[in-house]
């Protein structure tokens, strides 16, 4: 019974009764309809989090920037980005309060490179979450960063093009954007611990935040 | 006030043979030549089958079977005087190099902070037995008596002034260090220990032996220094022939992991940490093989240093073999106190920096960069990155503007007319006197139905469009 217990706790089992029971660990994300749907009540710590989008500007960035300027505000932490495929833009990411002496911006063109700077990231302590843009990714390297993070507690985004949709994913949870219209997204979650895929989740992610929260 | 120098001397009579070949004790005998073909110096393998040093080469080829030899290096034994030096420096003040082979410490002043003779010369062994090198010595009221207690096998640790005098009495008069022509003359006429000479008339010994011999003599009774005082380098520069060709960058480690160690020795010894190294792969043929090495916030481990060069090397391609290794560190900085909370063991800032210094030595100084904002109001260069080792230490002002997240690196020209405009024209001008070109933009936040993304537009002054940026 106890190991039932365990896995109905973690999430990893679960009953359609009642799944909203389940313990994750998670952050809040900054968007209540979205918190509402997601495991835990927030990005999930301690778990890959894969997001796909089809270009750049649908609010890929913008559904994490909330969680991530706030956690940029605590400790002395890096928070890394790997691989961005344009230029980020300093004001405009200060804009939404990030701390940018926590950022920590990373090149790792070659793919074993970039999985062993993940993987440090994540093992060593020195690294708050970790944002990552990547393209193919094996399972067994997910299932790797999936570990890593586990044991250490940390975020792991990872920002996919959407052609990777259909493929399985060892992320434990998998986003799809489409943008609706410049300040909102239907969301799909393809995969959530603890609950069934959901399709048309809107959310408003508007162009510049929530001033009430963010005096900047 | 009685005077209360001790002079503690160490002779290393191994000192260029264990530098040359290591100070691994090795079974098979090994011999260091010196130019007049004799023997410089021999291992204990060597010893044992009755080689001694001074001997013939030939003479030492006819009792050995199997020998390494290599040609005795002065400049090298003198390196490696130099790193013992260094390793001793931490436990006592005043250190005298004595060439070739010795060291002469002035313990006595050092007594009152170790409080004990005992407690100093436990510290100097464990030192000098983790260094691995052979060594013998001895204690002495003035430095030439502890130097010949020392090299005549008289290992006296003692404060006792009285023991450390009547110790000289039985040392043969050829042992004493005299002028060869002299010893002989004084063992002619009966005298064979140190104590007969002592007891004669001074003014006699003079007169029959000219002034050189009671110089000698009075060296041995009164205090006086030996040789010149061992300061450290301003830097750490230091080379390694390597004993076998290295073809692989991963054979390499071995060798670096012994100079790291020297160097970890001078870092503890000047109190400091460096920040970055410097290491030369020389080759026969090719030009050498330039390693930059950085720890962020510094670092003294020699374990640190290694996995961090390890990250290089591992990636390194040598384009021949690797014939010496050379490693320079010429910037220090001060060992700060660890900086973190008192009851919990985590110092995040530190974890913080070993990470990036991690990456850095895996992607490239170029790869990992920080974000900061320039007070230019131009977009293109509103964003400044910076190698984040470089970082400067304060915090840097922050200008957010209502802007996009994601900049293209390129230039796009788009169609307007695909877009729809939700905002502007938000323009942006510079003067004539900020470029030469001047720079008047007009920008907007646009949706694209199609593609269905948010981007900003801008119009140029000629009238076309670009794609300035993805609100992420």
């Amino acid at each position: 019974m106890s190991l039932l217990n365990d896995l109905t706790r973690s999430g990893r089992l679960w009953s359609a009764s009642d799944w909203r029971m389940a313990r994750i660990h998670a952050a809040p994300s900054g968007y209540a309809a979205l918190d509402a749907e997601l495991p835990g009540g927030g990005w999930p710590l301690g778990a890959v989090t894969e997001i796909l989008y089809a270009r750049p500007g649908q609010g890929e960035l913008r559904l994490l920037l909330p969680y991530l300027a706030t956690l940029s505000q605590t400790g002395q932490l890096w928070q890394a980005w790997f691989n961005p495929p344009n230029r980020p833009h300093a004001p405009g990411l200060a804009y939404w309060g990030l701390d940018l002496s926590r950022l920590l911006l990373c090149q790792a063109p070659r793919q074993d490179d970039l999985l062993w700077s993940l993987e440090r990231c994540l093992t060593t302590g020195g690294c708050q979450a970790v944002v990552a843009w990547v393209d193919r990714l094996d399972n067994a390297h997910m299932r790797r960063l999936q570990l890593a993070a586990e044991s250490n507690r940390l975020p792991v985004f990872l920002l996919r093009p959407e052609r990777w949709r259909d493929r399985a994913s060892i992320a434990a949870l998998r986003l799809q954007v489409c943008a609706e219209q410049a300040d909102r997204v239907q969301l799909h979650i393809l995969k959530r611990r603890a609950g069934w895929p959901l399709r048309n989740l809107a959310v408003t992610v508007p162009l510049q935040p929530d001033r009430v929260q963010h005096h900047g | 006030m009685a005077d209360t120098r001790l002079w503690l001397y160490i002779d290393f009579p191994r000192l260029a043979l264990q530098a040359r070949f290591g100070t691994l004790e090795s079974a098979t005998p090994q011999l260091l030549l010196n130019a007049r073909s004799g023997i410089e110096q021999c291992n204990g393998a060597a010893t044992a089958l009755g080689v001694r040093p001074g001997m013939n080469t030939a003479t030492a080829y006819c009792l050995l079977n199997d020998v390494e030899t290599a040609l005795y290096d002065a400049l090298a034994e003198q390196e490696q005087l130099q790193r013992l030096a260094l390793l001793l420096y931490q436990a006592c003040a005043d250190i005298r190099l004595c060439p070739p082979s010795g060291l002469s410490l002035e313990i006595g002043s050092m007594l009152r902070l170790y409080q004990g003779l005992d407690a100093l010369v436990g510290t100097l062994r464990e030192r000098l037995e983790r260094s691995g090198f052979h060594y013998r010595w001895a204690c002495g009221h003035t430095a030439l008596a502890a130097q010949v207690l020392a090299i005549n096998d008289q290992p006296l640790i003692s404060s006792d002034r009285q023991r450390q005098i009547s110790a000289l009495d039985p040392i043969a008069i050829d042992r004493l260090g005299l002028d060869a022509k002299d010893a002989a003359r004084l063992k002619s006429m009966g005298l064979h220990c140190y104590a007969d000479v002592r007891r004669l008339p001074r003014a006699e010994l003079g007169y029959r032996f000219g002034p050189n011999l009671l110089q000698r003599l009075s060296a041995l009774e009164t205090p006086d220094t030996l040789g010149h005082r061992f300061e450290i380098p301003p830097h750490f520069d230091e080379r390694l022939e390597l004993s076998h060709e290295a073809e692989h960058s991963a054979s390499l480690l071995f060798p670096v992991k012994r100079l790291l160690t020297n160097l970890e020795d001078y870092l503890k010894a000047r109190q400091c940490l460096a920040d970055s190294l410097y290491l030369r792969l020389s080759h026969r043929n090719q030009p050498p093989t330039r390693l930059r090495i950085q720890a962020v916030q510094g670092s003294r481990s020699a374990q640190e240093w290694l996995s961090l060069i390890n990250l290089q090397l591992d990636r390194l391609v040598l384009p021949e073999p690797v014939l010496s290794l050379h490693l320079r560190a010429r910037r220090f900085r001060t060992d700060p106190m660890p900086s973190g909370d008192l009851l919990g063991t985590a110092y995040p800032q530190a974890d913080a920096d070993r990470l990036l210094s991690l990456l850095v030595s895996r992607l490239g100084h170029h790869q990992v960069h920080t974000l900061t904002t320039t007070a230019d109001p131009r977009p293109e260069h509103a964003t400044r990155l910076t190698p984040a080792v470089d970082r400067a230490g304060r915090p840097e002002p922050s200008r957010p503007r209502f802007q996009p997240l994601l900049v293209p690196e390129t230039e796009h020209r788009v169609a307007p007319q695909q877009y729809q405009l939700l905002s502007g024209p938000e323009r942006i001008v510079m003067g004539r006197w900020a470029q030469p070109a001047p720079y008047r933009r007009d920008y907007f936040r646009a949706w694209h139905p199609q593609h269905q993304h948010a981007v900003w537009l801008a119009r140029h002054d000629d009238g076309h469009w670009s794609l300035a940026g993805f609100f992420g």
